[in-house]
């Protein structure tokens, strides 16, 4: 008889004969009693803690709360992505417009240009400078007061007897001074 | 009652139930203790062990999940900490070298029933020479029955490393077996 033989008889018989439990009963009382101790030791805290948060210990609650929290975290991280490239895009295209105005140095009213160095303050060139908004509101009065007086002298056509009569004022300021040298 | 339900009932910390199942499976507990520790007393130890440990952890059990296999990896757990405790204190078996049991290696007798003190001194003989893994991968394996799949599932080894453990355990108990007939 060859060894292979030996081993599966051997093997066989083993499976065979199941190790009998003896004194069973006494066993599973032993393992219940222990139970029974055990809980009964639990404490106030544990037993509070086990109220509120047991359910996280089922399985599916579990596994459903770990999907949903990875759901949360994707939509989070896409968002932050397109908030990011949003303000990405705006900050490119603020930059062109401040560039195009350096460069170019197109006609725009000075409301639009104030406006922009308001809201463009960040993107102008380092030697620009900062003015208070009292400053500015009374410098913008001026210059509205101005070109209405332009507008209406130009509409008139009253320039033309404002430039003689300033002319007539500075002909005779000259001959007084002439007379006082005599 | 079905076992489904009587998982159900011990994740509700039912007592009762609780005490149904060890009814149910203390035989298994302790037949695959014993083929690993081949000691009675150390072998009830492990299965009370794992009972209070189906107890705390039964919460996180899926109820259908496989018990069996979740018991088993509970026991063998224990019984892989057992072994590494005795390897650290070896116990002494006079009886080690000696293969006085009535028709080991015939086949006419192979209906004899042995007692657990006979089956116990067998194992433990053929599996003196075995490291830990190699004698849980060949207790679960040839004495139980149990698939590659299963033993993987209960052991976390890899089937590699079970087809491994398996061959070098067949191997040195077919040297054993060569040297005694």
């Amino acid at each position: 008889m060859n060894k292979d033989v030996h081993y599966s008889n051997l093997i066989e018989k083993l499976k065979g004969n199941k190790p009998a439990l003896s004194d069973r009963e006494e066993l599973i009382d032993e393992i219940m009693q222990k139970i029974r101790a055990a809980e009964k030791r639990t404490t106030v805290p544990e037993k509070l803690s086990h109220f509120l948060f047991g359910w996280a210990d089922v399985v599916w609650i579990r596994g459903a709360m770990a999907l949903a929290a990875t759901l949360f975290i994707g939509i989070f991280i896409i968002q932050q992505v397109v908030i990011t490239d949003r303000i990405n895009s705006l900050e490119k295209q603020l930059v062109r417009t401040v560039n195009t105005l350096q460069t170019q140095e197109p006609d725009l009213g000075i409301m639009q240009k104030v406006f922009l160095n308001v809201v463009a303050k960040d993107q102008m060139a380092d030697d620009s400078i900062t003015v208070s908004r009292s400053d500015l509101e009374e410098l913008l009065n001026s210059y509205l007061e101005l070109k209405k007086d332009y507008d209406e002298m130009k509409e008139n056509r009253g320039i033309e007897s404002y430039i003689q009569k300033k002319i007539r004022q500075n002909l005779k300021k000259e001959n007084d001074d002439n007379e006082l040298d005599l | 009652m079905e076992t489904t339900d009587i998982i159900q009932a011990c994740i509700t910390r039912d007592q009762a139930a609780f005490r149904m199942l060890v009814d149910n499976y203390a035989d298994f507990a302790f037949s695959v203790a014993f083929r690993i520790m081949n000691d009675e007393d150390e072998s009830k130890d492990i299965v009370q062990e794992s009972f209070i440990a189906v107890w705390n952890k039964i919460e996180g059990f899926n109820p259908r999940n496989n018990f069996s296999n979740w018991l088993y990896r509970i026991i063998v757990n224990r019984c892989y900490d057992a072994l590494r405790k005795k390897k650290r204190n070896p116990l002494v078996y006079p009886d080690n070298n000696n293969w006085n049991i009535p028709g080991v290696f015939s086949d006419s007798n192979a209906d004899t029933i042995l007692d657990n003190k006979e089956t116990g001194k067998m194992i433990r003989r053929l599996t003196n020479k075995l490291s830990k893994k190699q004698k849980i991968v060949f207790v679960l394996s040839e004495l139980e029955g149990l698939s590659r799949e299963d033993i993987a599932e209960i052991t976390g080894m890899t089937r590699e490393s079970i087809k491994s453990n398996l061959f070098h355990a067949r191997q040195k108990i077919g040297k054993l077996i060569e040297k005694y007939i």
